[in-house]
C-alpha cells in the first residue's frame, strides 16, 4: 500500500517531529526496528506484521508521543467488525429471542412428529370401521327376487327393508345385537300377521352365512319348505323358509360329524380337549348345525332339551349329561 | 438422548472459568455474561443453600452475616470447591439461556490453566457436565487467549502470549495450533490486591478489605514509574486505635507495593524466553509478546515488560474477554475443521 494521508501514520509523524524526537529514539523506546516505525508512519501495512501487532504498535507509539490512541486506531483501515464488537460495551445478559437454526429445526421436527402422531391416531380410528365392515354385496342384499315380492304396501316389505337396512348399516354387530334386531323384526312380523304377504325367500343353501342374517326367521311350529307363490294370496300366515343348515369344519383333519338340530334357541360351545375353542355360537330354533372334525370334542349346550344331537349318525342321549337343562359332554372320547 | 434433544435448544458456549471472573461467550452473540466467580452460601443448620451468585454475591464479599459466606469456588485457576463450582456453572448456563423454556444442554468449551493437573481438569469437566453440559471440551487458556487476541496461531510462526488472570499468569509460546512452551505462575490480580492490603497494613497500620484494595489498584495502580503522581483517599480500620481512619495513597506507593508480584511475572516471562527454541525466539523478538487478561489493564505493565525483556510488548484489544472470545472461536475452528481434538487438550 502506498502512502495515504488517510491512515494514522502522518499524525504520528507530526506528533513525533513536534516533540523533536527522531525515529531511532522511538525505535529504541519501543524495542522495535526502525523500519517498523517508518512503516507505521507511512501507513505501509504490507511491511508490518499481522494487524493485531500493528494495532498494538500504534497504541504504544501513540502513548509514547502522548497522543490519545483511540482516534488513531479508529482510522486504522483494517478495523474489522469483530474488533468493533469486541471494543464495544458488553451486551447485557439478556439474549434476543432470535431462534437459532438448530432451534428451528428442533421445533420443526417436533411439529412434524406431533402431526404424524395425530394422523396415525385418527387414521387408526377411521380404519377400524372400514376394515372390519364387510363389503355388502348389493346383489346379496337384494336377495329377494323382485318377482317374489309382494305388494309394496305389505308389511313384509317393510320388514325386509328394515332388516336390509339393518344388515347394511350394522353388519358386524355383536351376535347379541343381531339377535335383538332379528327378534324385533320377528315381533313386528307377528304384530301384522294378516297383512304379511306370503314371502318367498329363495335362499340358496350354498350361502349358509347369509341365512343367519336373514331377518325372516322360521317359526318353530311352521316348517313348510315349499315356496308359496305370490299369486296364492292365502290369508293364513305362511311363513316359509329354507331350514337353516350350517356346515362347518372345525378341525383341519378328521371325519367325525356332529349334527345338532335345534328345536329351541340354544347356545353351543365346542372345544377340543385341551380347551381350544373350536366353535361357539347361539343357534336359532329350527336350525341344523353340522360340525365336522376330529373327535373328541367337549360340547356345552346351553339348553339341552331344545337340541337333538347325532354324533357319527348315532343319537346322543343328552338328558344323561344334562343338569339344569345344560348339557356338558365329551363326544368321541376314546 | 434427551440431552441431545435439549441441545437443539441450547447454544454453544465458551466459558472462561476464571478465579476472579467467569465470562461466557456465545457464538454469533459475543460475550453475554461477565460476572465475578463468587457464590454466597447460606447455612441453615446442616443445610447449605446458594444465596446469590455472581455480582450479587460479590457485593456480599466481606459484608456477610454469620450464616452467609461468600466464597470463591476457584483458587489459582482451578476448582477449590467442586459442588459450589457446579452450582455456579449451572446458574450461569441457565442465565445465558434465560429465554429458553427447555432446560439447556449446551456444548461447552472450558478454558483451563496450562499447568493444571489431570485431576483438576477432570474436576472441571465433571463440574460442567453436572451443570447440564452435554459435551465438554477443554482448551488451554493461553491458546484461547491467543486466538481471542487474533494472533496467527495456525501459522508456523512463534507467538508469545502472557495471560494475566485473577489467580494465575499463563505464559505460552504458540506455533502451529500447539503450545510449544508454557508456564503458569500463581500470581495474578488477586495477588496484586493482597500485596496492596499487606503494604497498607505495614505502612499505614490500617486494615483494608480486598474490595478496597482492588479499587486502589484500578484507580492508581501502575507497574512502571509514572510521570504524574496520582492519589486516592481510602478508609480502613486502624489497627492500633481500632477505629476506621481515612488516609491517602499515591501511585508510587502502590508501585512499591506491587513490586514483588510484578517481579515474579517478569521472572516467569524471562524464563519462558530463555527456554524458547531459537527459531521461535527470533519470531517473538521481531513481533513481540501480547498481554491478555485483566492483569494487562494494570497501567504500564507493557512498558515494564518491554523494559525488562527488550522486546516489543503489546496489549491485546479488550484483554479481559480474550480468553472467552478465543474459546468461542476455537469451537468454531473445531467445527470448521471437523476435528474436535484440533485445539483441545487431552
Amino acid at each position: 500500500m502506498a502512502e495515504t494521508s488517510e491512515g494514522p501514520g502522518s499524525e504520528l509523524r507530526t506528533a513525533r517531529e513536534s516533540m523533536g524526537v527522531n525515529i531511532r529514539e522511538v525505535a529504541d523506546a519501543m524495542n522495535l526496528p526502525t523500519h517498523v516505525i517508518e512503516a507505521l508512519e507511512t501507513d505501509d501495512y504490507d511491511r508490518l506484521p499481522p494487524s493485531v501487532f500493528t494495532r498494538g504498535y500504534l497504541r504504544s507509539y501513540a502513548r509514547l508521543l502522548e497522543v490519545p490512541p483511540e482516534p488513531l486506531l479508529a482510522r486504522y483501515p483494517e478495523v474489522t467488525e469483530e474488533m468493533d464488537a469486541v471494543t464495544g460495551e458488553l451486551p447485557s445478559v439478556s439474549i434476543p429471542a432470535r431462534p437459532s437454526l438448530p432451534m428451528l429445526l428442533g421445533a420443526g421436527a417436533a411439529v412434524i412428529l406431533i402431526v404424524l402422531f395425530l394422523v396415525w391416531w385418527f387414521a387408526d380410528d377411521d380404519e377400524a370401521v372400514p376394515t372390519s365392515a364387510p363389503v355388502v354385496d348389493p346383489a346379496e342384499t337384494r336377495n329377494l327376487p323382485p318377482a317374489t315380492r309382494p305388494d309394496p304396501a305389505a308389511a313384509g316389505e317393510g320388514i325386509a327393508e328394515a332388516a336390509e337396512s339393518e344388515a347394511i348399516t350394522e353388519p358386524e354387530e355383536t351376535e347379541a345385537d343381531v339377535v335383538q334386531a332379528s327378534e324385533a323384526v320377528e315381533t313386528e312380523a307377528r304384530e301384522t300377521p294378516v297383512l304379511s304377504a306370503p314371502e318367498t325367500v329363495s335362499e340358496p343353501v350354498a350361502a349358509p352365512e347369509r341365512v343367519e342374517q336373514m331377518p325372516v326367521r322360521i317359526e318353530p311350529e311352521t316348517a313348510p319348505v315349499e315356496t308359496v307363490p305370490v299369486e296364492t294370496a292365502e290369508p293364513a300366515v305362511v311363513r316359509t323358509a329354507v331350514p337353516g343348515r350350517q356346515e362347518r369344519r372345525i378341525t383341519e383333519f378328521g371325519d367325525d360329524v356332529a349334527i345338532f338340530e335345534f328345536s329351541e334357541d340354544c347356545w353351543v360351545e365346542v372345544k377340543s380337549l385341551d380347551g381350544e375353542n373350536l366353535y361357539s355360537d347361539l343357534n336359532r330354533a329350527g336350525r341344523t348345525l353340522v360340525l365336522t372334525g376330529r373327535a373328541p370334542f367337549r360340547v356345552l349346550l346351553g339348553y339341552a332339551p331344545g337340541v337333538s344331537l347325532r354324533f357319527n349318525d348315532e343319537p346322543v342321549p343328552l338328558e344323561r349329561y344334562s343338569r339344569n337343562n345344560v348339557a356338558n359332554l365329551v363326544l368321541g372320547e376314546r | 438422548m434427551f440431552k441431545n434433544i435439549r441441545g437443539l435448544f441450547s447454544r454453544d458456549l465458551s466459558i472462561d472459568l476464571g478465579t476472579a471472573n467467569t465470562l461466557i461467550y456465545v457464538r454469533d452473540q459475543g460475550i453475554v455474561l461477565n460476572e465475578p466467580s463468587v457464590v454466597a452460601i447460606r447455612v441453615q443448620g446442616n443445610q447449605k443453600t446458594v444465596a446469590a451468585v455472581g455480582l450479587d454475591a460479590k457485593r456480599m464479599l466481606g459484608r456477610t452475616p454469620g450464616n452467609i459466606t461468600a466464597i470463591r469456588p476457584l483458587k489459582d485457576g482451578v476448582i477449590a470447591d467442586f459442588l459450589v463450582t457446579e452450582k455456579m456453572l449451572k446458574y450461569f448456563i441457565s442465565k445465558v439461556h434465560e429465554n429458553s423454556f427447555i432446560r439447556p444442554s449446551p456444548r461447552v468449551l472450558v478454558c483451563v490453566p496450562c499447568k493444571s493437573t489431570e485431576v483438576e481438569r477432570r474436576a472441571i469437566r465433571e463440574s460442567a457436565l453436572s451443570a447440564g453440559a452435554r459435551d465438554v471440551r477443554l482448551v488451554e487458556e493461553p491458546m484461547a487467549a491467543a486466538i481471542g487476541a487474533g494472533l496467527p496461531v495456525q501459522e508456523a510462526v512463534g507467538t508469545m502470549v502472557v495471560d494475566i488472570g485473577g489467580g494465575t499468569t499463563e505464559i505460552a509460546i504458540i506455533s502451529l495450533n500447539g503450545v510449544v512452551y508454557s508456564d503458569t505462575v500463581r500470581v495474578g490480580g488477586d495477588r496484586f490486591d493482597e500485596a496492596i492490603v499487606a503494604y497498607v497494613r505495614r505502612t499505614q497500620g490500617s486494615l483494608i478489605g480486598e474490595a478496597t484494595a482492588e479499587r486502589i489498584k484500578q484507580e492508581i495502580g501502575a507497574a512502571y514509574p509514572q510521570k504524574e503522581i496520582r492519589e486516592i483517599d481510602v478508609r480502613g480500620r486502624n489497627l492500633a486505635e481500632g477505629v476506621p481512619r481515612s488516609f491517602t495513597l499515591n501511585s508510587n506507593e502502590i508501585l512499591e507495593a506491587l513490586q514483588e508480584p510484578l517481579s515474579m511475572i517478569v521472572q516467569a516471562v524471562k524464563s519462558a524466553l530463555e527456554q524458547c527454541p531459537p527459531e521461535l525466539a527470533s519470531d517473538i523478538a521481531e513481533t513481540g509478546m501480547v498481554l491478555t487478561g485483566g492483569g494487562a489493564l494494570l497501567r504500564d505493565l507493557d512498558v515494564l515488560l518491554a523494559e525488562e525483556t527488550g522486546l516489543p510488548v503489546i496489549i491485546a484489544e479488550d484483554p479481559l474477554t480474550c480468553v472467552a472470545r478465543g474459546g468461542g472461536k476455537a469451537l468454531e475452528l473445531m467445527d470448521a475443521a471437523g476435528n474436535a481434538d484440533l485445539l483441545s487438550t487431552e
